[in-house]
């Protein structure tokens, strides 16, 4: 089953004076399957981001279709979008966008919150979540008492609480330290592996994407090659470092 | 955790960034309430104050709304797009625009409702401190007594939660309005390069020219001009900033600078044109606040030399000849000898009432002396030495001819009559030459004698006297005091004792207290709703700040990297930060000077405010250099603060 799938995605700023307008995206297909961990790489102004923007729901497309499950997002209302996002779409951000005046447990209960939701069932289920993340300790406490690591893992669990179908990771180590960003990756793939989270990841780090199971390289809005994992994620991770050697050596 | 639960949550621990918003309001709300309950402090209301000092009072209120409003609507902007990254975020996770507009809703009600509630409590607390300095500013008798007057309170709820009602709602409006992209739009679009057209400078001069000319030129239509002189200043003020200055950044930039100023000149033209409007209303307020303050200081000041031009006489008794009652002088010595005021000089001077034919052909009351008898009180005025420099020395008077004294200040430049003036005394018609008008009052201001004064010779004097009827002669007893000041109470005894006569009385000191009461009025309300505008003008300017902190900070990195030190970055903001705050004063500055000869029409002031002027002007930069020394130190500090991360 598809939790994703974009067809002709297009996307033209500027669309009202055609003489400064810009194509950011060019027709982009893009399929992520149920329990599938995708990895979305390109050099800075290939588009990421603006595909990102598209596929949350955050910004509307010029052309072409976009479903999230059964849903077609080009169709969607604003009201109807935020709804969306918020039962069938998790995210983590590259600067973890938590909440300062709230504590670590109650910015992962937020997206339930804004659900209406409440009581013990949710209380137990951020309880286990951040039991899971090794974040039962610190959980009483605001965003600025703990550790980059720590708030990127409480970004995680509230990216996770809903169950969503698919979680939206966008440049996640971007701001961590080595070791905070490999037990981050690992996480992503253990949840991806145990509780088979579909996860889609924006990245231009090759260590990272090389904990996806399949990599989109994207270049000038369109795509431009894709990559499967075959053996261990060592020989995946020169696969991706070849494959950047193309999409830069053809650049020039 | 519920929904509002959560929202709730999240207002009270945001609390701190609204502290002085909260404050602010309060603020707002208490001095409203202040001057509302004394306003209506049933003291008050039936009595004590003069009709005029109540009027001053009730229009200060209407500013301080107004301006409440203003107030409250600018700073809680701003103050929700220092939190459109939060907003954005929550629309990202999925919150309705719907659901998020009500909270700010609620939540802005709360705001305002705590803003009354402790803005009144405020006001009750300070209401008995504020009756006490009222009384000693309007010195007043008696103490007034404390009083909470239900409809204050009434007034107060009403206005301020309508205010909060609407401005909750224009709250909930705009961030309904935002996308949740503004978590992402920290890389705000680029700034257009700021440009100047000639036009628009042409327009922007032309615009302070005439608003300047209107201003200076001499007008008796002072209120009918004071609204185009507004709009044309302001205009021209916005244009000032948004285009001349851009034209003079520009043409700076030109010429090879160094380093720093390189920068100081580059950032400031983006500051100047993104932020105009602010730096025009803070020019304008800061305008208001120093004219005002300047002209009521200045006032005050003259007010003393004022009272002794409109009634040269300290003590004044004018009885008629047809009346028979008589008033004693040895009584009046008598009453001013109890309250302990010493008599300086004194005359008894005979005057006639005639009327004199105007340029227009009407015949107006003049009052008739003869040169003796007006140098003998002008040597009675001179005891007081700042009368010298008002009454002048006469020339000797031929027959036929006069001196005519036109009051202050009534008449100033145009003539009253033709050179060669027919005077009516009693069925008789003489032609007198009018040697010179002069601008004075030599008799004290009365109801009951003509506003003119002729001198003419003691022989023309002695002649036409005999022919008059009884009614027209008066005979006027005056008398200068040591202190005049303190004769309050004196003057109040005499005015009991003659009541019941046929005479009229007056005396300097009744002039003096009460202008120098609606003064005290004026400078009282002028000095509360200064502090509010200088709190506006500064905290304005800073909100402005606030809202390219990011911008900096990025901008600031990059110099580091570029190899800029820290003492580099600040002389750079010390000098841009300046400069945005006191180009607007010194702007001011020039409008008041302006202003303040305008209003030098109205009331006819003589040059000395313009040394309060400085002291005022002097006050406001001290303060305002208060609020740069903080802004400039904080915006440092939370700028370069990531910088180092």
């Amino acid at each position: 089953m598809n939790v994703l799938r974009a067809k002709g995605l297009t996307k033209v700023y500027g669309t009202k004076n055609p003489g400064s307008s810009k194509t950011a995206l060019n027709g982009i297909d893009l399929v992520v399957r149920s329990s599938e961990f995708v990895g979305i790489m390109g050099p800075s102004g290939s588009g990421k981001t603006t595909l990102l923007n598209l596929l949350a729901g955050l910004d509307q497309a010029t052309s072409g279709e976009l479903w999230i499950q059964d849903t077609n997002m080009s169709k969607c209302t604003p009201e109807q979008m935020a709804v969306l996002r918020r039962k069938s779409i998790g995210f983590v951000f590259q600067d973890y966008n938590l909440l300062d005046t709230l504590t670590l447990f109650e910015n992962v209960t937020l997206p339930l919150a804004l659900d209406g939701q409440r009581g013990k069932k949710v209380n137990q289920r951020a309880e286990e979540l951040l039991e899971y993340l090794g974040l039962r300790d610190v959980m009483r406490q605001y965003p600025y008492e703990v550790s980059g690591g720590q708030q990127q893992r409480t970004a995680v669990a509230r990216a996770l609480i809903h169950n969503p179908a698919l979680i939206l990771a966008d440049e996640p180590t971007g701001n961590l330290d080595s070791g905070s960003a490999r037990s981050l990756l690992e996480l992503l793939q253990r949840l991806n592996q145990e509780n088979g989270t579909s996860i889609l990841l924006v990245t231009h780090d090759p260590f990272s994407a090389s904990y996806c199971q399949r990599i989109v390289f994207i270049r000038d809005g369109s795509v431009f090659a894709n990559l499967e994992k075959a053996d261990s994620r060592e020989s995946f991770f020169r696969e991706i470092l070849d494959t950047l050697g193309v999409l830069e050596g053809t650049q020039q | 955790m519920m929904w509002l639960s959560f929202a709730f949550k999240n207002s009270v621990r945001s609390l701190r960034r609204y502290v002085n918003y909260l404050a602010a309001c309060s603020f707002a709300v208490m001095i409203f309430y202040m001057f509302s309950a004394f306003v209506l402090n049933p003291a008050v209301h039936h009595g004590y104050m003069t009709h005029t000092a109540q009027q001053v009072l009730a229009s200060c209120q209407f500013i301080v709304i107004v301006f409440a409003a203003f107030f409250i609507f600018f700073f809680h902007s701003g103050l929700l797009r220092l939190r459109s990254k939060e907003f954005g975020l929550l629309l990202t996770l999925g919150i309705i625009p719907k659901q998020m507009g009500r909270w700010i809703f609620f939540e802005s009600l709360i705001l305002g409702f705590v803003s009354i509630v402790s803005g009144m409590i405020l006001g009750l607390l300070f209401s008995k401190l504020f009756l006490l300095t009222m009384a000693a500013a309007l010195q007043l008798p008696h103490v007034i007594p404390f009083a909470v007057p239900p409809a204050s309170v009434l007034l107060t709820a009403v206005f301020f939660g309508a205010l909060f009602l609407c401005e909750a709602y224009l709250a909930s409006r705009r961030v309904m309005g935002l996308s949740p992209t503004a978590l992402f739009v920290e890389q705000r679009s680029a700034q257009k390069v700021p440009r100047y057209s000639v036009w628009w400078i042409v327009i922007g001069l032309t615009c302070l020219g005439a608003g300047y000319y209107m201003a200076v030129s001499e007008s008796r239509e002072f209120i009918r001009d004071l609204i185009p002189i507004l709009i044309l200043t302001s205009a021209g003020t916005y244009f000032l900033y948004s285009q001349v200055l851009i034209m003079i950044l520009t043409v700076l930039r030109r010429r090879a600078l160094s380093g720093v100023s390189l920068l100081v000149v580059s950032r400031l033209m983006y500051r100047l044109k993104d932020n105009a409007r602010v730096l025009t209303v803070v020019t304008m307020l800061t305008a208001v606040v120093l004219t005002s303050m300047g002209s009521v200081l200045g006032l005050q000041q003259i007010v003393g030399e004022n009272s002794l031009r409109v009634n040269p006489m300290n003590v004044m008794i004018a009885s008629n000849a047809a009346n028979s009652t008589h008033f004693s002088a040895t009584r009046l010595r008598h009453i001013l000898n109890t309250h302990g005021v010493r008599i300086a000089a004194e005359n008894t001077s005979s005057i006639f009432v005639a009327t004199l034919r105007t340029m227009s052909g009407q015949w107006v009351g003049v009052q008739v002396m003869s040169l003796s008898t007006y140098n003998s009180l002008r040597a009675e005025f001179l005891t007081d030495s700042r009368l010298k420099k008002y009454i002048p020395a006469l020339p000797r008077i031929r027959t036929a001819h006069a001196e005519l004294m036109v009051p202050y200040p009534l008449i100033v430049s145009k003539r009253l009559t033709p050179i060669r003036a027919e005077l009516k005394i009693g069925r008789a018609v003489e032609t007198i030459h009018i040697q010179k008008q002069s601008n004075v009052r030599v008799v004290d201001e009365s109801n009951q004698l003509p506003d003119f004064e002729l001198v003419v010779s003691n022989e023309d004097y002695r002649k036409w006297e005999l022919d008059i009827p009884k009614s027209m002669k008066w005979t006027i007893y005056s008398a200068m005091l040591s202190h005049w000041v303190k004769s309050r109470s004196a003057v109040r005894q005499i005015q009991d004792a003659v009541a019941s006569r046929n005479l009229a009385v007056s005396a300097t000191v009744t002039g003096f207290k009460q202008t120098q009461e609606l003064l005290s009025v004026m400078l009282f309300s002028g000095f509360f709703i200064s502090t509010l505008f200088f709190l506006t003008a500064g905290g304005s300017i800073y909100f402005r700040l606030d809202s390219r902190l990011e911008e900096d900070r990025k901008q600031f990195r990059t110099f580091q990297r570029l190899g800029l030190q820290r003492k580099e970055i600040g002389r750079l903001l010390s000098i841009e930060l300046l400069l945005l705050f006191f180009v607007p004063v010194g702007v001011a500055l020039v409008h008041s000077t302006v202003a303040i000869i305008d209003l030098g029409h109205l009331v006819l002031l003589s040059a000395g405010e313009w040394g309060i002027l400085a002291i005022v002007a002097a006050v406001y930069c001290i303060l305002m250099f208060i609020f740069f020394g903080v802004s400039r130190i904080k915006y440092l500090q939370r700028a370069m603060n990531q910088t180092m991360g």
